[in-house]
């Protein structure tokens, strides 16, 4: 597993160490079923603040990435749900929308887009 | 049992100046030699002076920013004066048991330690052990470690045990010449010593009272 | 379960008034005090460790105060200061010795594995030491035995950004069970921002905010731009503007953003300059 903090990032460190484990469990480097480091483990490795890191594992367990048992630590949970897959879904289309919101803003046509679209589905 | 651990503290505070403590010795056994029938009694009166000297170093040693560590030590307040006054009395104990020896072996030298020498002996070290209770409450009241105690400590800490020292010298000088006709009335001499023992035990219940005023002070002052 | 609860705590002087402070500071939790120069910082952590008496107000550790009893008070806190407090002819074997003596639960073992992971030599007095290697002894002598908090008074101030780094990790592997508590102040917070939970921020004497680290952060937001373009509106409610020649910058609350539009940039602020902005308000507010 790796995180890393950016004191430049827009992001709350909080919201960095989120994504990035997000991330993660969803390219399997952090694999199903695995244990994760407790909370005052991981503030002290990545020197942040215990509440800060408290806030990205309760919010990796709201959206269902990993379970937290009293005593036992926190699992990551299987990916084959369907609430991953919904996160997959959600990614793509937040990046296909950059991509028409770009082409939009240089008054490119349907057919141009579709064309790039269609080309890189090729390559 | 605190008081005693804050006592050894207090030693190893001033550890440096028992290392000058046997020159001050030598001093007072030069002393001796200067006169024949009071020599003993002036070293003793040195080492006495030396003592009200040495008891007040403890407050000296350090500025109160470097006594944080002291001040922060699991103890109470009483703790710690009382730690300090017997740090005072012990060393007072120590010159006197010094100056005890320096008789005994004066005697073993012929010379001849009269009740009237002993109880003017004993009052000394009774205005001894009062100048260093005055002076601890002095030093508690200022402020131990303070700024001003820096500069004011160093006079207080001599002037009166010097003021002491000289009287001595001239009571003992005095008496030098009238020991005899007060040793032939031997009821006189019996009075002057057991005078002594009393002014003794008279300061050292004011060294007492001392400490329980001086815990009141410090408890009654805006920092520990 | 806290660890230090802090209620109403004042100390008045002639010239400084220190007024009602309160906080609580849970078990296995770091909180920055912070503020600038002259503050307050240095006088509430004194009163903290009981140093020095307050006119009013009350502070518990685990529930009990001084009062109570004095010696197992201090016994559970640790004090690390900006300058050596050690009496300046000791040397580590008398404060060991000294330490030893006192403490119920001072482990010599301890200590010394302190001395030879940090060099700081035995036998040297302490006014012959470094700075950095006297703040090292005042952590050895702090870290070897039991404490329940510690209270660092500007501890990191001029050491190396080696020894700093150093320092964090072993706040932060003192609060690792989740028992013990730490309580540092500073007025420049740069990595130390980064290990706090919550931050406490006074300025002469008063609190100015006191929530989550994280909170805080997220409830200002930083605005840059052209000084000419502020509307009125927005003007009111922006802290501490800050302005040269070349434009502006200040803090604003996050629930007021809708009044930004997008003519400015806006940034997430560091503690630094939510500080430096508040402070700046302060001046502004006395310049009027």
């Amino acid at each position: 597993m790796n995180i890393i903090i950016s004191n430049q990032s827009e992001l709350p460190i909080y919201a960095q160490i989120r994504e990035q484990m997000k991330e993660q469990i969803l390219n399997g480097k952090i694999p199903v079923g695995s244990q994760l480091p407790s909370i005052r483990q991981l503030a002290k490795e990545v020197g942040v603040s215990v509440i800060t890191t408290t806030r990205a594992y309760s919010e990796l367990e709201a959206e269902g990435f990993i379970a937290t048992m009293q005593g036992k630590g926190s699992v990551v949970l299987s990916t084959d749900n369907n609430l991953l897959r919904e996160q997959y879904l959600l990614r793509i289309e937040e990046g296909l929308s950059t991509a028409i919101e770009t082409a939009r803003a240089i008054g490119m046509t349907r057919k141009e887009l579709t064309d790039i679209f269609n080309n890189l589905l090729e390559t | 049992m605190r008081a005693i651990k804050y006592m050894k503290v207090d030693y190893m505070l001033t550890k440096k100046q028992m290392l000058i403590l046997p020159l001050m010795v030598l001093v007072s056994v030069m002393l001796v030699g200067t006169s024949r029938d009071i020599g003993v009694m002036m070293g003793c009166s040195y080492m006495i002076f030396v003592g009200t000297i040495f008891t007040t170093a403890p407050f000296g040693s350090c500025h109160i920013k470097n006594t944080g560590f002291l001040l922060m030590l699991p103890a109470t307040v009483a703790d710690r004066v009382v730690g300090r006054f017997l740090y005072g009395l012990s060393f007072i104990a120590m010159v006197a048991l010094l100056c005890a020896a320096g008789m005994g072996v004066s005697c073993l030298f012929g010379f001849e330690i009269t009740a009237t020498m002993m109880g003017l002996f004993l009052s000394n070290l009774a205005l001894g052990v009062v100048i260093v209770a005055l002076e601890y409450l002095l030093s508690y009241m200022l402020g131990e470690g303070k700024d001003n105690w820096q500069y004011v400590g160093n006079l207080v800490r001599v002037a009166p045990g010097m003021a002491m020292y000289f009287l001595f010298m001239f009571i003992l000088g005095k008496a030098d010449r009238e020991t005899y006709v007060a040793d032939r009335m031997a009821f006189l001499a019996q009075k002057t010593l057991y005078a002594g023992v009393l002014v003794l035990a008279v300061s050292l219940l004011i060294m007492a009272a001392s400490a329980v005023i001086c815990v009141k002070v410090i408890k009654r002052r805006d920092y520990v | 379960m806290e660890l230090l609860e802090v209620k109403n705590l004042s100390k008045h002087y002639k010239a400084f008034d220190l007024r009602d402070i309160s906080f609580t500071l849970p078990k296995g939790y770091i909180m920055g005090y912070v503020g600038p120069n002259g503050s307050g910082k240095t006088t509430t952590l004194n009163l903290i460790t009981g140093i020095l008496k307050c006119s009013d107000g009350e502070v518990y550790i685990n529930g009990h105060t001084s009062k109570e009893d004095v010696r197992a008070y201090r016994e559970q806190i640790g004090y690390v200061g900006d300058e050596s407090y050690f009496p300046d002819n000791f040397t580590a074997k008398n404060i060991r010795k000294v330490l030893q003596d006192f403490y119920t639960t001072f482990s010599e073992e301890k200590f010394n594995s302190f001395l030879k992971k940090w060099n700081l030599p035995e036998k040297k007095q302490v006014k012959d030491f470094s700075r950095g290697m006297k703040v090292m002894l005042m952590f050895a002598s702090v870290l070897s035995r039991d404490t329940k908090l510690l209270v660092l008074d500007e501890a990191t101030n001029g050491l190396d950004p080696v020894m700093r780094t150093e320092i964090l990790k072993l706040l932060q592997d003192y609060v690792m069970d989740g028992q013990r508590s730490v309580i540092f102040s500073t007025h420049i917070l740069s990595d130390l921002e980064q290990i706090a939970d919550y931050i406490y921020f006074i300025d002469k004497g008063r609190t100015i905010l006191y929530d989550a680290k994280d909170e805080i952060i997220e409830n200002f937001l930083l605005v840059k731009g052209e000084s000419n373009a502020i509307p009125p509106a927005l003007k009111r409610e922006l802290i501490g503007l800050e302005e040269n020649a070349y434009g502006f910058e200040a803090l604003l609350r996050s629930d007021k953003a809708e009044l930004l539009g997008n003519a400015f940039l806006v940034e997430k602020p560091n503690i630094d300059k939510i500080v430096i902005h508040f402070i700046k308000n302060r001046e502004n507010e006395n310049r009027i």
